[in-house]
């Protein structure tokens, strides 16, 4: 795994929290709370194969 | 890497306009409508005082206003001038229909500039005074609706674009 999947998802993650601040000060909750989910999507994506590489290897270890 | 270098900076270049082309286009609206303001209210005060007939308004209220709408208003006195079998109100509305993508009107604009034409022919000279005052407490209304509106969202618009820009980058590295 490499590191710098750790430093994308902190920068889309303060992107996304000064994104949701700016359209909420601006009055436009809906577009915060679609840019909030649309950014845990693409973390999500990101992470999901790791998860599964995760699980894999807890099956291997307890078929031993 | 200089590649991805270049990449970035197009991107961002690209994103940072964009949201900067909302703003200004705001900006640029209200600028319109200021000018078309200055326009309705040289064209009350020559037809009050001067008692000209409207091409001849139009006219010389057209050689001191810059820019489209001058054009727009230059175009209806001449088509006026040409004595066709056209009303004042078509004429007015065929002449801004044309020129309308050049101006940064909204739709909302042109339907009141279009409204403000079919008042025009066929009444005296108290009832165009009270119409054009009328057209300009409107467009009052509507420049200080558009500076709010460029109040509220000015500074979103141009903090969008470079925070879509870097979100882009990030996500596409």
């Amino acid at each position: 795994m490499d590191i710098s999947i750790i430093f994308r998802i902190a920068a889309v993650g303060i992107l996304v929290a000064v994104l949701n601040q700016i359209l909420q000060r601006a009055g436009r909750e809906e577009q915060a709370m679609l840019t909030t989910l649309a950014g845990l999507v693409v973390v999500l994506f990101w992470v999901i194969q790791y998860i599964g590489t995760l699980f894999e290897t807890m099956e291997t270890m307890f078929r031993f | 890497m200089w590649l991805q270098s270049v990449g970035m900076v197009l991107v961002m270049m690209a994103t940072t306009l964009t949201g900067m082309g909302f703003y200004l286009k705001e900006k640029y609206r209200l600028q319109d409508l200021k000018t078309l303001e200055q326009a309705v209210l040289q064209m009350q005060q020559q037809i009050a005082y001067l008692a000209l007939p409207l091409p001849d308004v139009l006219e010389s209220v057209s050689f001191q206003i810059t820019g489209q709408i001058g054009c727009v208003l230059q175009d209806v006195a001449n088509k006026m001038k040409q004595h066709s079998k056209e009303t004042a109100e078509e004429i007015w509305e065929s002449v801004w229909l044309c020129h309308a993508k050049k101006t940064y009107f909204a739709k909302e604009d042109m339907e009141m500039i279009l409204q403000f034409g079919k008042t025009w022919g066929g009444w005296d000279k108290q009832k165009q005074q009270n119409n054009m005052s009328y057209f300009l407490r409107e467009l009052e209304q509507k420049q200080n609706m558009v500076l709010k509106k460029i109040e509220k969202n000015g500074k979103m618009y141009c903090g969008m674009g470079i925070l879509s820009g870097l979100i882009l980058i990030v996500v596409l590295l």
